[in-house]
Formats: C-alpha cells, structure tokens, sequence
C-alpha cells in the first residue's frame, strides 16, 4: 500500500496557536507525518497534550494548519464530500441534551442528507447496536454518561462512514460496555472500515490496533505495528498445558539461570469479570 | 443544502418548545388579557383601540425580547459546550448552520406573537370590547388645483404638500380616485393643516364644501358632500356653525393619521362613482382668512371595508418580525464574535437604538443642529436599523387595514440590515477556530 492509497495521510502537519496578539505560540504539533492505510485500525497514543485531539481536528477540517498538509480520502478535510464519509466521537459526547435518542439520529442523519426511510433503519439498528432501545424516546439529559456515550458512538455510525475516528471511545463505559465497543471496533475492520483510535486505555488499543503512533508534545515518536512495537526478540516465554512438579523441574533445570519465573498464569481481570458477570446473568 | 437547513431550524425550534418558551408565551397572552380586561377608557371606542394597540404592541415586544436573547444563547452553549466540535465534523457549513439557527428563531417567534395575537383577538370578542372596523384607506390618483375662478392647474408630481391661499378664498383641490369598489357607498375622509393667513394670528378651523362629480363625470354639476353624523368633527361649534352645505375643517399636522379621530368623515354615495371605480371629489375653502395645507398622500381618502381585525391583525406580526429579523442576526453576530454576555447587551442595545430611530431622525429634521452633531446623527441614523416601519399597532388601532406596502417598507430595509448582519456572523464563524 502506498501513502497515496492512504485513507489519511499528514505531511509535516503542524500547529501553532496564537495569542492575542497574533504571535505564533509553541507547536503544540511539529510536522507530523503518517498515513493510516484503508481497512486498518490506527492508534493515536499519548499522554495529556501530547497533540492527539489537535492532529484529529485538523483532519476534521475544524483546525487549520500552520504548515504542512493533511489529506483524508486524497482531498482536503474541509470537503463536505470527505466529512460525509467520516464518523467522529469526540472524547466527550456533545449532543443536545434536549433531544431523544432517535431525534438526534434523525437530526444527524438530516445533516448527511439520508433519506428517511435510511434515517429510521439505520437507526434502529444502531440503537439495538448500543443497546439503547429501551431509552430511545427519553431525553438525552436524563441518560448516564455511559448511555450518552453509547449514543454518540450511534451517531457516529449513521451514515455508514468509511472512516470512523473515535476518541476515547470506551470512556464512560462499564466494562462490559468496553469490551462491546472493542468488539464493534473489529467488526468495523471486518466490514472494511477504517479506524482512527485515541486512547489513553493502552490494553484496549494493543487489543484491536493493527498500527499505531505515539505522539509527545506535539511530535511524533514512535510507529509501527502493535507487535512490531511489542516484541522483545531478547527474552521467550514458554506456556505448559500442565502443572506436573516432575515436569516444571525438568524446565526449571534446562533453563538454568536464564530462568526468570514460574508460575500458575494469571486470568485477566477483564476475561474474569466477564465470565462472573455471564454466570451471574444466566441464574 | 435544504435537508441540512431543516435539520438546523427543527433543532432550534425544538431546542425552544423544550426551554420553556411555551409557558412564556402563554404567561404572555394571559398578561395581555388580564390588561386588557382592565382598561379604562373615555368611551368603548377608545377602550377598543387601546385594546388593539396593546395586543399588537405585546405580541411586537415579545418578538423582539427573544429574538435578541435566543440565537444569542443557542449558539454560544454551542460553541462554549463544544456541540460545534461535532457539528462541523458533519458536512454542515457554517453558513448553513447560521441560517438554520436564524430562520428557526424566526419560526418560533413567528409562532409566539401569533399565540399572543390570536389570544389578543379572541380576548376582544370575549370581553365585549370590540373592535375597529377595518378600513383600507385609498389615496387618490391625481390631484389638481383649481382657483377661486374655476380653473384647473396641475400641481407638480414632486410638490408633496398644496397650500390655499388665495385672499378672495374659493380656490380649492380636485382628487381623482381610481380602483374604488363600486355598488355601495363609501367615506370620504379629509385631513388639512390650517394656519391665518397672518402668522401672528391663530387659527385652527376653516369652512370648506366638498364635493364630488356624479359618475366621476366633469361635464356633471358636482354633488355637495354630507357630513357624516359620526365624523369626530366639522359641524363647528355651538358658537359658530358650519355655513349650511359646509364643513368646518380642523387643522391636523401629518403626524395625526388615525382615521377615525383625525379625518373629517363625509358620505361618498356609490352615485359618485363611476362604473369602473373612478370618483372626482372637490374640496373649496370658504374661509378668507385661513390658509388650508393639503398633503398629497394623506390629505384626502377614501375609506373601502377591509374586512375584520383579525387578519390585519396577524399580518402585523408579520410586519413585526421585521426588526425580529434584524435582531436575530445580530444575536448572531454578536455571539459568535463575543461572550453571551456581551452578545445579549448588544442584542438589547439594537432593540432600544432600532425604536429609537425616529427620535434621531426628528432631531435631525429641526434643523437646530450645529454641522458637527448633524454629522454625528447622520452617522448614527446610517448605523442604526429603524424600526418605525414596523410599529403598526397604533395604525391598526386606528381601524388602518394593513397594506402590503407596510410589509414591504419594514422587510425591504430591515431584511437587508439582517442579511448584512448574518454575512459578518459567517465570516466570523468561518474563521474561528474550534
């Protein structure tokens, strides 16, 4: 795949604010360069103010670049044609609050010029998605951040977008909803989508990212794929289907020193969580 | 455009069902008809008219109070809540999210002064006060002078005013009428301004006979006007009848135009009219010594039925959403550039400066001001949007019908001040970053 082929690409993308008096502040994004390839899952990483929410409002078109240049789709953020083919969740869910769920479908849905029929099946489905239909007709200011939350994930799926940018998309979520967010995330994949991915949650983007880029203060320092990044060619770990003393002693004694430790493997908190909560859901 | 334009006005207009503005406009309307159920007046008629003037006057007011404060706060949660953030991500330009927000408002406040309104004239009929008969006020075509020896002169189509005074008096204007409703009689209305013919001396009557060519035929003697018995003058005094077949004119400037109060009122027989609407009235001055001034638009009238209140009623909430527009767009404007805060100073501002207009305009037209505050007020009176046009709850009060040329006069400049407003509202929201 070349950068041309690229769902987004930034070539020196850069960012200065100004103060008051017009004079161009610290770059708070010095000439980014990446591309996110059709059909991946990217990940943005950083910590506070490392650039992550600045790099994915200039790709929005709602920020404009001090220098260098961002291309979503081959053409600039600012087309209306681009923006009909993205979905965005901003780090917080800014919806009205006076609306139902399915008028703020309906509404968004008016925004992307669908038509009506559309607007209504999409959104059913979406709601049934996010798990949302028992609350459809109540207003968004009597819903939990976690259900607001599984909203603006809705919203960011009605127009069926080829790209989908989702920031901090499990925030808010109970576990069990995070782990339906990262599902959805891969059936995106699977459907051809691409993903741009903000998270501080660093378990959830090595769970589903097949790249991702560290940013800090504003540059750029670190990318590649997740295992490319993850593996350590220095060092192996060896997994055994049994407990057998007589068999962890023969391993014991082949590793010699080079022996770091044995034990039983621990369950991730989250797999745990999930299997008590399916026992606890099916008595 | 149009699918995300409704978008935006369905979202203003729910954003304001939702607010509250419902329980406002009713507590509105319940405030206009506990008023108005409490007046008090010389006599029905007058009771009827302040009635009218309060009605039109609140569903105006209210108008304008919202629309200064509503767009204002709309889009500042939207920026200041970051709602924007999500909204330009959308394909939804600002130009299109600023007319939605401004047509929305007006749709609401449309809805709101129609709710006062409607109350208003409900209110009318229930409480027993009444109201004016509607009258539509035809203006005449052409006028001429013609002396004291019969002749008949062109009056220049520039000359806005006609004054009479010849010292042999007779001398007197001839009015031709066209496009009046055939088969009934009509009223002929007469307002003069009347002065001595020496300006150390006053006076403010002057005997005059109207009348008017049968058929609208010049060849015809012409017929001698009566008075209506109901005309709020001509007879004279007690002291000083009118002369018989005269009248008494009373002098009136051209600020007093309410047709029932200011006009004298005579009978136009339908005989007077020709078949294709035409009517020739005759006004001579009797009196020597009284110098009569005629105002062309305004000097002689005649009165068609316009139907009842209501319709005019709701086509002056048209007329006020006029300077709502204005407003609106400068809510807008305001709220983009500036805090919520500011913005709604701003917009109270332009309420009081766009009713107070006419005041500059007044000063300016005295002629007592030095160049440098005459500059000054010019300055101001370009800067300011002028609300006048749009004040026509007196007029309908007055038993005024409301023409469409009053819609014009208050949307044609008004609606321009609003576009110009919402064009700097773009380029400021165009170049704010988010």
């Amino acid at each position: 795949m070349s950068a041309n082929d690229a769902v987004l690409r930034t070539v020196g993308l850069t960012k200065r604010y100004a103060d008051f008096w017009g004079r161009p502040g610290p770059a708070a994004l010095d000439r980014l360069d990446l591309d996110v390839q059709p059909g991946e899952v990217f990940g943005l990483l950083g910590p506070n103010g490392s650039g992550k929410t600045t790099t994915i409002k200039l790709l929005l078109g709602l920020l404009r670049p001090s220098a260098g240049d961002a291309f979503v789709f081959g053409r600039s953020p600012d087309d209306p044609a681009v923006k009909a083919r993205i979905g965005y969740l901003p780090e917080e869910t800014y919806l009205y609050r006076f609306l139902t769920a399915d008028e703020t479908l309906r509404f968004f849905g008016g925004i992307f010029r669908l038509p009506a029929a559309t607007i209504r099946s999409r959104s059913d489905e979406l709601i049934a998605l996010v798990g949302l239909s028992g609350a459809r007709r109540r207003r968004l200011g009597e819903y939990s951040k976690g259900m607001a939350r599984r909203l603006g994930l809705a919203q960011a799926l009605i127009n069926d977008p080829a790209l989908v940018i989702l920031d901090e998309p499990t925030s808010g979520l109970d576990p069990l909803g995070a782990v339906e967010v990262k599902e959805l995330i891969l059936r995106l994949k699977a459907a051809g989508k691409t993903v741009l991915l903000c998270s501080h949650l660093l378990a959830d983007v090595e769970e589903v990212c097949d790249r991702i880029a560290i940013l800090h203060q504003g540059t750029l320092i670190e990318r590649g794929s997740v295992a490319d990044l993850l593996r350590d060619d220095t060092r192996m770990q060896v997994e055994l289907d049994t407990a057998d003393p007589a068999v962890l002693d023969a391993v014991k004694a082949a590793a010699g020193a080079h022996l770091r430790s044995v034990g039983p493997p621990r369950e991730r908190l989250e797999a745990r969580f999930r299997s008590l909560i399916a026992k606890a859901r099916q008595r | 455009m149009i699918r995300p334009l409704l978008a935006m006005i369905a979202v203003t207009v729910r954003e304001s069902w939702r607010g509250g503005l419902p329980w406002l406009v009713l507590g509105s309307a319940v405030a206009v008809v506990v008023a108005m159920a409490s007046l008090d007046a010389v006599d029905g008629p007058s009771r009827s008219r302040l009635a009218v003037s309060l009605v039109g006057g609140s569903a105006a007011f209210l108008t304008w109070l919202l629309a200064a404060v509503l767009p204002a706060t709309q889009l500042r949660r939207d920026l200041d809540q970051r709602q924007s953030l999500l909204l330009f991500s959308k394909p939804l330009g600002k130009s299109t999210y600023l007319l939605g927000r401004w047509l929305g408002t007006l749709t609401v406040l449309a809805a709101a002064a129609l709710a006062v309104a409607v109350a208003g004239a409900v209110a009318l009929g229930a409480l027993g006060l009444g109201s004016p008969g509607m009258r539509r006020a035809v203006a005449p075509d052409a006028w001429q002078r013609v002396t004291g020896l019969g002749e008949v002169r062109e009056i220049a189509s520039t000359q806005r005013t006609c004054s009479l005074d010849d010292p042999a008096a007779g001398d007197g204007l001839r009015w031709t009428f066209r496009g009046l409703p055939t088969g009934s009689d009509l009223d002929l209305l007469i307002k003069v301004a009347v002065r001595h013919q020496r300006w150390e001396l006053t006076t403010g009557e002057c005997a005059a006979q109207v009348s008017a060519f049968p058929a609208a035929d010049l060849r015809a003697v012409p017929r001698v006007l009566e008075l209506d018995p109901a005309s709020p003058y001509g007879r004279g005094v007690e002291e000083r009848p009118a002369p018989p077949g005269a009248i008494v004119l009373r002098n009136r400037d051209d600020k007093r135009t309410a047709l029932d109060v200011d006009f004298a009122r005579l009978h136009l027989p339908a005989s007077c009219l020709s078949s294709d609407g035409r009517a020739v009235v005759q006004l001579a001055r009797l009196d020597p010594q009284a110098v009569v001034t005629v105002e062309r638009s305004a000097g002689a009238l005649v009165a068609t039925p316009a139907g009842p209140l209501t319709p005019h009623l709701l086509g002056g909430v048209l007329v006020a959403l006029a300077p709502a527009a204005v407003l609106a767009a400068v809510s807008l404007l305001t709220a983009t550039l500036s805090g919520l805060p500011t913005a709604l100073l701003a917009g109270l501002t332009t309420l009081i400066a766009g009713n107070a207009a006419w005041t500059l305009r007044e000063t300016l037209s005295g002629g007592d001001n030095s160049a440098p505050i005459r500059r000054l007020l010019e300055l101001g009176l370009a800067l300011t949007p002028d609300f006048s046009p749009a004040s026509v709850s007196a007029g309908l009060a007055a038993g005024r019908a409301l023409e469409f040329d009053q819609v014009w006069a208050a949307w044609g400049p008004l609606g321009a001040w609003a576009l110009i407003a919402l064009a700097f509202a773009w380029l400021a929201l165009v170049k704010k970053e988010l």
